[in-house]
């Protein structure tokens, strides 16, 4: 649904996305993963036709120019920044974008309905947009690109800022939009949301693609072992009969498959206190592909 | 066409919501035309309070003496009161009256004679109005000069003041006897054309001219003949002939200009609405939206032109009621589209001179300023010096205005309208594109 083929953008020195290649299929949902400054914010607006690729060619829906008008009525882009107009109210930013689609009459005052009970702002449809919550915002910002129905979606970092609350909204959001059958195309820097929400993710750092594929397929590429931190009742005698290290009573040890490790371990004697399983994720990923934390 | 009024109708209706940006494109361009026009009314058509008060003591109490305070009275610039001399020149001394004129004994017997030496006038100015004392000798001249004319209309009153004169001479033994011969021969010219006047005057009054004495009536030192604008233009066409070309309510100057202030303040206002659209990242959302540049450009260019076609509407109306009035509706309204053409794209082009609201906000401000500060905004060009003038060729306000005054009082020929209205759209559509290329530059 969309295909990128080597894009690349710099500005002066700085190269911002260096030959990245992306494959979307429909309905489904698509992580960008990476730290701020990854090139991923720039990649959704060469992918939309907003800026031009120094060099690569992005097809939407079969057409290869995206800024095209009638190839942008079947995207629907949520920015990053919520960009609402905060004089008008939540219902006037609703309409006024959906009548920028082209949809009128009965069929917008139908949508605008439903986009005000999908972002949870019925209550509030009469209050301009600047007395919202930063939540309320995002969800508004979120609602105004899915106002026209669009089949694809272009999410930047949707959950940047919100609380708990209006973060797990926004999940829940896409978690419906994807039972829907909508292409989802997601940025973010926080891999909880990308394990969760994704089917496929890529990660990007310093302008590059690293890798792209499934959740799992990623990890078992490039993700450590499980680790098991376990607390001993007793000292062992022997500490050589234990995996891994061994200080005073704490134990730890990495393992392909830490339950069945740990049930042989109970029943050679060992009495374990506590333990935990510490999974490996797409911090760990990251990690192993650039040497640093995706927090950093 | 859709998108482009859904655009404008987006803004026009944030604008609406921004009550410090309706004040400033509403009240304040309002508070300023009133003041002004109410400036410009104490100078022009209302009747003037005597500025310029003065005490007389007449001393003489001749028909002369009588004659002369008549005429100061007459002056319009004059209010006169009449007190002993002591109290006259204590008023001044406080500062309650501008000056006194003491009138000595003496002076209605050579007042009016230009030879001879009369007693002075004394005149007593406050030195801190010594402007108005310089003004009130000149009055005080044309006053005199009424009693010369008095003289001339009446040679029999002349005649002994002549002999007299002859026989002062004729015993002044300081003068050198070549002059005294000169000047006996003068002063007896001029009896005998005293002497063969009367003598005219005498034989047309038993002819039954009564109302006819000396020179009469007629006698003018230069004859003047005032003439109106409109009959010298050689116009005289429809209602309104007769009344084009001269503004005749005070608003008719100051409401133009107000106007324009108002028009301006809407311009700052959209340029801002462009920066602000800009940061706060709803650009973008136009920008990825299924429309054109133009469209996003042509619609923010549309909610600015209807508004400042609002602001001209408004304000014209307001000026009606309070009395304005119109020589050519047509041609206001070519005035007005002419005028928001031009203002829109001035606001294209001030919109891109900074990257935040604050800074356009600032600059635009400041170009409205000097817009105004040149384009007779704020002072009326006619009070400009000539360096002024000529730079106030680079400010759109200045023919906005005169567009809006060759609709309204000027009575301009639509022949006439073309230089400011070519100005107008010719540098609206130069600064337009510009500021869309730079807009286009900086977004990419």
């Amino acid at each position: 649904m969309i295909h990128a083929e080597h894009l690349r953008k710099s500005y002066g020195t700085l190269v911002a996305v260096d030959d990245v290649s992306l494959d979307i299929k429909r309905g489904e949902t698509f992580g960008l993963l990476g730290p701020n400054g990854a090139g991923k914010s720039t990649t959704i607006h060469m992918l939309v036709g907003a800026i031009r690729p120094d060099s690569g060619s992005v097809t939407v829906n079969g057409a290869s120019d995206p800024s095209r008008p009638e190839v942008r009525r079947g995207l629907g882009i949520a920015p990053q920044r919520v960009a609402l107009y905060e004089d008008l109210t939540g219902q006037e930013n609703l309409a006024f974008f959906g009548r920028l689609y082209g949809v009128t009459g009965k069929r917008l005052t139908e949508r605008v309905e439903w986009a005000l009970d999908f972002a949870g702002l019925k209550d509030r449809r009469h209050s301009r947009a600047k007395t919202y919550s930063g939540g309320m915002q995002r969800r508004l910002n979120l609602a105004c690109a899915l106002l026209p129905s669009p089949p694809i979606l272009l999410c930047d970092e949707p959950t940047a800022g919100v609380d708990p609350q209006s973060r797990n909204h926004i999940f829940e959001i896409i978690e419906r939009l994807k039972q829907d059958g909508l292409t989802v195309l997601y940025t973010t820097h926080y891999m909880e949301e990308a394990q969760r929400l994704c089917d496929r993710v890529a990660i990007m750092d310093r302008g590059k693609l690293l890798d792209c594929d499934t959740v799992p397929n990623l990890i078992a590429r490039h993700g450590r072992r499980p680790v098991v931190t376990a607390e001993l009742e007793r000292p062992v005698n022997d500490p050589s009969t234990l995996p891994g290290q061994v200080e005073g009573t704490s134990l730890r040890f990495e393992t392909e498959k830490p339950v069945e490790e740990l049930m042989r371990l109970t029943r050679a004697g060992v009495v374990f206190k506590t333990f935990h399983v510490d999974q490996p994720d797409l911090e760990s990923v990251f990690l192993t592909l650039t040497g640093r934390s995706l927090r950093d | 066409m859709g998108a482009i009024v859904t655009l404008a109708v987006k803004d026009l209706r944030i604008m609406s919501r921004d009550l410090l940006g309706m004040f400033f494109i509403f009240v304040f361009p309002l508070v300023m035309g009133l003041l002004f026009g109410t400036i410009q009314a104490s100078f022009s058509d209302q009747p003037q309070e005597k500025s310029i008060s003065v005490a007389v003591t007449d001393n003489d109490a001749s028909d002369m003496s009588r004659l002369f305070v008549e005429q100061l009275i007459k002056l319009e610039s004059l209010s006169i009161q009449q007190f002993p001399v002591e109290q006259a020149a204590d008023q001044v001394r406080k500062g309650k009256l501008t000056a006194f004129i003491e009138i000595p004994k003496g002076f209605g017997e050579t007042a009016g004679l230009i030879w001879g030496k009369a007693p002075a006038l004394r005149l007593g100015v406050d030195p801190a109005r010594a402007a108005e004392g310089a003004m009130l000798e000149g009055m005080i001249m044309q006053a005199m000069g009424v009693l010369i004319q008095k003289r001339f209309m009446n040679p029999a009153d002349m005649r002994p003041q002549i002999n007299r004169m002859i026989e002062e001479t004729a015993s002044d033994t300081d003068m050198p006897p070549v002059q005294r011969t000169i000047v006996q021969g003068l002063l007896r010219s001029v009896d005998g054309f005293l002497a063969t006047m009367e003598e005219q005057v005498d034989a047309l009054s038993k002819a039954g001219d009564g109302q006819t004495s000396g020179f009469g009536p007629s006698m003018e030192i230069a004859r003047i003949e005032k003439v109106s604008l409109e009959s010298a233009a050689g116009n005289d066409r429809g209602p309104f002939a007769g009344i084009r070309g001269r503004p005749r309510s005070p608003w008719d100057i100051s409401f133009p200009s107000a106007i324009m202030w108002g028009v301006m303040a809407c311009v700052a206002g959209f340029a801002v609405t462009v920066a602000k659209e800009r940061t706060a990242g709803t650009f973008f959302r136009l920008k990825i939206a299924p429309i054109t540049r133009t469209h996003v450009l042509a619609g923010k260019a549309l909610a600015c032109f209807v508004s400042v076609l609002a602001v001209v509407a408004i304000m014209m109306g307001l000026g009606l009621i309070i009395g304005i009035q119109l020589t050519s509706p047509g041609l206001l309204i070519l005035a007005t589209v002419c005028t928001a053409l031009g203002m829109v794209g001035l606001m294209m082009l001030m919109s891109v001179i900074g990257r935040t609201e604050q800074s356009v906000s600032g600059a635009g401000w400041a170009i409205i300023v000097f817009m105004c500060m040149f384009g007779g905004g704020m002072v009326p060009l006619a009070f400009m010096p000539a360096f002024m003038k000529n730079m106030s060729h680079f400010s759109l306000v200045k023919w906005g205005i005169l567009s809006l005054e060759g609709a309204i009082w000027r009575g301009f020929e639509l022949s006439e309208m073309l230089l400011p209205c070519g100005v107008l759209i010719g540098a609206g559509a130069v600064c337009f594109v510009i500021g869309a290329r730079i807009l286009a530059r900086v977004d990419d």
